[in-house]
């Protein structure tokens, strides 16, 4: 197998690999960029548990749920919490101390969001960004491989590239100055 | 015919945006590791300046901007002027290299400049989310925005004629099968256990 048909075949392997996380940050870039395109629909679900009176520290109840203790209100009688997942669901709880009754409040976002919540998420999704950007620094580099290898277009895409380049650098390197 | 069409798009997009792909690679490997790289401390200098009688804020903090060679800062935003609790003009200015605090002491006739320089890691990723929907008033800036929507537009585009090229040409490999379910499946896992 010549270099050429291996980088091809990496080409293609990483594409497809990293294709709907590459979708996932290309659609929720244009969501995030034009926010006002779009509307962002919630849908919020309202369940009453029960669960052991007497507890008083939110951090021992919000073991229930999966996500970040964003907030809490501690009132007379009722500890109030919010949950957010990494990709943007909202419980929000208040629970009785002294019944352990508890309601939650459930608001979900509409998927788009969720793909924008994707986009700027840390922990496990910033891992991800980082397989997929390392893709797409491989998809780039073969990229320019298979497109020299083409001696037809090698004039028309130096021009092209090589004009890109200068003129983007230029911009990210002046601008760095101030 | 119409694959030879699709395939020279998809070639001369990825040529037309290489760079700003570039910096989208960078800046999503650097991600894991910007919150420790963070900034440098906050450097505080003093400059003379006599305020002329009779400016509003706002054409005091645009002479200061043209002073200090902020030009990424501009057009200044609203909520970048400001006043302290001593009732001085304090002007926040925000841009890609970082921040400035201007606190301006008219009595004394002078600037007091607070300035906060982000890394580089900080820096580009502020390149790659400045899209033609940002506005500013140096025409670099202006330009990189509208070349970098280009940019996302393009990727989303060569996603698409990427995917067509290998429905037509290549969707009997077993390599590229693999690799398209593994990477669904993958999203799909890290989506239902993180939502």
């Amino acid at each position: 197998m010549s270099m050429y048909q291996k980088l091809r075949g990496l080409h293609l392997a990483t594409a497809l690999f990293s294709l709907v996380f590459l979708l996932a940050y290309g659609i929720s870039a244009v969501e995030l960029a034009h926010r006002k395109w779009f509307t962002h629909p919630e849908q919020s679900t309202v369940q009453t548990r029960k669960l052991a009176p007497g507890i008083t520290d939110a951090r021992v109840l919000v073991r229930e749920w999966r996500g970040e203790l964003e907030s809490i209100e501690n009132s007379p009688g009722v500890l109030k919490f919010r949950v957010t997942t990494s990709l943007g669901t909202k419980h929000e709880v208040a629970y009785s101390i002294t019944t352990g009754e508890t309601t939650v409040k459930t608001t979900t976002i509409s998927f788009l969001t969720t793909l924008a919540w994707i986009h700027v998420s840390h922990g496990i999704w910033a891992f991800a960004a980082a397989l997929v950007s390392l893709a797409l620094l491989t998809l780039g580099a073969t990229g320019i491989y298979l497109w020299f290898h083409n001696h037809n277009e090698r004039w028309i895409g130096g021009v092209l590239v090589a004009a890109e380049v200068v003129i983007t650098a230029a911009l990210i390197i002046s601008m760095r100055g101030g | 015919m119409l694959l030879r069409l699709v395939k020279k798009l998809h070639t001369y997009a990825g040529l037309l945006t290489f760079l700003n792909l570039a910096v989208y690679g960078v800046v999503g490997l650097s991600i894991p590791f910007l919150r420790q790289s963070r900034t440098a401390p906050p450097v505080i200098t003093y400059r003379n300046f006599t305020v002329p009688p009779n400016l509003t804020d706002r054409q005091v903090a645009e002479q200061i901007c043209s002073l200090l060679h902020l030009s990424l800062a501009t057009p200044v935003n609203q909520a970048a002027i400001q006043h302290d609790a001593a009732n001085n003009l304090f002007l926040d200015f925000w841009h890609a290299n970082g921040r400035d605090q201007v606190t301006v002491l008219e009595k004394e006739r002078r600037l007091r400049i607070e300035t906060t320089r982000n890394s580089l890691g900080l820096y580009l990723y502020t390149l790659h989310e400045t899209t033609a929907a940002f506005h500013s008033s140096d025409w670099r800036m202006q330009l990189w925005a509208d070349y970098n929507e280009f940019a996302m537009w393009c990727l989303l585009g060569m996603i698409a004629s990427g995917f067509a090229m290998f429905l037509v040409s290549r969707a009997r490999s077993r390599l590229a099968q693999i690799s398209l379910a593994t990477g669904c499946c993958l999203f799909a896992g890290l989506y239902f256990w993180t939502r």
